[in-house]
């Protein structure tokens, strides 16, 4: 664990996949700011962690693209949150980014493994 | 000490903001943030001092925040924004005003129209008379009798339909009376709004007339009602 822990990924967020990320826990559910990070940082064993603060940049880039709603609201503790939820353009965003991300890998998997496991 | 930092941080974002409008959002935000991280380090032991100065450390420098944040809160669109919302608000009210205030006018003033004064009146009817012309019912609801002669109808009327507010009644028909005595329909007067309240001034009213008839009918539509007058066993209300 302390192994993964040096490996950190400290980019101000994660590069290009943030956008990924973000719309793909935003469509399970809407989510204020600060559970995205508690979930990307569970969900990834916290690999992924990184300035809090330079999350909310990009969640308003993706409310100024269409691509999420904020709305104020209370959730289970009775404080008043800003929640941001998927849009239509949202969920169609996810599906191309998911489709590069797709590509990106195989590509990446494939020069990694080489010649040696090509007819694995 | 960590308090101060906390501010420290979120003035610092909030400096590089131009757009004042949308500070208050902002700094909420990230306020919300810092108090849940603080919380979550509390949980796992540490003291709130070390929990909130944790807290603001993990949201990363300032300034850099402060200028991302910026570049999505532009200042000319954000004005853009505000002024057109501002006109649409404006022109929402006095589209408001304009429906409201017909229709509020007519509720409230229950006697837009002149009471007679008691000690001129020589007899009164309570009628409850409906009719129906179309869309539009129109309601007898008081005859009153003065002492100049003059036999006063009392009527309401409205359209089913919503939008038929503002159009008014022609006329409420011919009045004769029982005794076989026809009547020129003098002035009539009344308020408009969504309930239209009127009174028709039959002037020179036979005094020992007992049933006032009004007949209706134009371009097909016709009705008839009798109202029984003073020397009805009903609805007598003699003064």
């Amino acid at each position: 664990m302390a192994e993964v822990k040096s490996m950190q990924i400290d980019k101000g967020l994660l590069g290009g996949s943030t956008t990924l990320l973000l719309l793909s826990l935003l469509s399970e559910s809407d989510r204020y700011g600060y559970e995205i990070i508690r979930e990307l940082e569970q969900r990834s064993d916290q690999t992924f962690q990184f300035k809090e603060g330079t999350l909310y940049p990009v969640l308003h880039k993706l409310e100024n693209s269409g691509y999420v709603k904020s709305y104020l609201a209370k959730g289970d503790t009775g404080k008043e949150r800003k929640y941001y939820r998927i849009t239509k353009n949202g969920v169609q965003q996810l599906a191309e980014e998911k489709k590069k991300w797709e590509v990106f890998s195989v590509s990446v998997n494939k020069v990694l493994d080489g010649e040696v496991h090509a007819f694995v | 000490m960590p308090l101060y930092e906390k501010e420290n941080f979120l003035e610092e974002v909030l400096r590089l903001i131009r757009f004042p409008f949308d500070r208050e959002e902002i700094r909420a935000e990230l306020e919300n943030h810092i108090t849940d991280r603080t919380n979550y380090y509390k949980e796992q032991g540490y003291n709130q001092e070390s929990a909130a100065g944790l807290a603001v450390k993990n949201m990363g420098e300032a300034k850099e925040i402060g200028r991302a944040l910026n570049k999505q809160h532009n200042p000319v669109l954000g004005w853009l924004w505000l002024v057109t919302n501002g006109l649409a608000f404006i022109l929402a009210i006095l589209v408001i005003l304009n429906l409201a205030i017909p229709f509020l006018s007519s509720l409230l003033s229950l006697n837009g129209i002149d009471k007679i004064p008691a000690s001129d009146i020589i007899y009164q009817i309570d009628a409850n008379e409906k009719v129906r012309l179309d869309d539009t019912v129109i309601r007898f609801t008081e005859v009153v009798y003065d002492k100049d002669g003059d036999l006063n109808i009392y009527y309401k009327y409205y359209d089913t339909r919503l939008w038929g507010l503002g159009w008014s009644l022609p006329g409420i028909g011919s009045i004769s009376d029982n005794l076989g005595n026809q009547y020129l329909t003098g002035g009539s007067s009344g308020n408009g709004g969504v309930i239209s309240r009127n009174r028709q001034v039959i002037p020179d009213f036979a005094a020992a007339a007992d049933t006032l008839i009004i007949d209706y009918d134009s371009y097909n539509r016709k009705y008839r009602v009798e109202i029984p007058l003073q020397e009805g066993d009903e609805n007598e209300q003699t003064k």
